[in-house]
């Protein structure tokens, strides 16, 4: 069962950040979901929501240094 | 008709002629002198049979020999297992046993049943943390910026050619434009949007019918 308390984080072509949030129902683990949903190719971190800004009034402008995204790469 | 008086002679054999109508007795008989051979095809009736309990059924048992089979329980049915007979609940349809693999996926419309049921459906808040509501078949939404969302399903569809319709509500309650896009078999992105710009919305939903894999 995903664990609904972490997000997944990656880099779109745009630059802005993008955020996985796993399903409670999804039988997949949090990195399967990583694998599978992040496009390929992409390199992603998967950290705890907490991490994640609730404040979305600048979420275009949202970025991640890419050598912060050390947990896996999109299949 | 021949008859005799004293010793009767061992050189004449005796013909039923001879014996005189229901003077023999069961107990003139030898032990098991009475077999198969003197009964007449079909001519024992359910009546000479002994007694069975009602509801038992009669079977071939590990020996070869008859037996009764016990009675079975209220609703249950005669199964097989291809050596003996047993009883077994009813394969009727119990509550919760239909499953998707159950239902028609018949060439005929009418027969149909599978493409009648939603594939995907999802509500989230888009807002503040998001956060899914619930789901069915959704493995994780995506959120790539203000008022634009993807859903990415858990068991993928079999192909992109589904309908989906999404609705959201903007800040205030007013409802906010939404459409899909972008769609395929693990993905369908909805973007949220009041008059010119992508705006979060509370609740989003989406609702997808289609073909299966």
């Amino acid at each position: 069962m995903a664990d609904i308390n972490k997000r997944i984080i990656y880099t779109q072509d745009n630059g802005v950040v993008a955020v996985i949030v796993p399903s409670k129902n999804e039988k997949r683990t949090v990195d399967e979901i990583a694998k599978k949903d992040v496009p390929t190719g992409k390199k992603y971190k998967i950290v705890d929501v907490s991490e994640v800004s609730s404040d979305r009034t600048f979420r275009h402008a949202w970025e991640i240094d890419e050598a912060e995204l050390t947990d896996g790469v999109g299949d | 008709m021949a008859k005799y008086l004293g010793n009767r002679p061992t050189a004449v054999p005796l013909t039923s002629a001879d014996i005189q109508d229901g003077v023999i007795t069961a107990a003139d008989l030898g032990a098991d002198s009475v077999d198969s051979s003197e009964l007449v095809d079909n001519s024992v009736t359910l009546a000479k049979m002994a007694g069975l309990a009602r509801g038992k059924l009669i079977y071939g048992d590990a020996s070869g020999d008859p037996a009764a089979l016990a009675v079975g329980a209220a609703d249950e049915v005669l199964t097989h297992d291809g050596t003996d007979f047993d009883w077994a609940a009813a394969g009727g349809v119990d509550d919760g046993d239909v499953t998707m693999a159950k239902l028609s996926t018949s060439g005929t419309e009418s027969d149909n049943v599978e493409n009648r049921v939603c594939k995907v459906w999802v509500q989230f808040n888009g807002t503040g943390t998001v956060a899914i509501q619930s789901d069915f078949n959704v493995g994780s939404i995506s959120d790539y910026d203000t008022g634009q969302y993807g859903v990415n399903f858990s068991t993928g569809l079999g192909d992109n050619d589904f309908a989906a319709v999404s609705g959201g509500v903007c800040a205030g309650g007013y409802g906010a434009n939404t459409r899909v896009n972008d769609l395929s078999t693990s993905l369908c992105k909805i973007d949220n949007y009041s008059t010119s710009s992508y705006t979060d919305s509370a609740i989003v939903t989406l609702v997808l019918m289609g073909n299966s894999a």
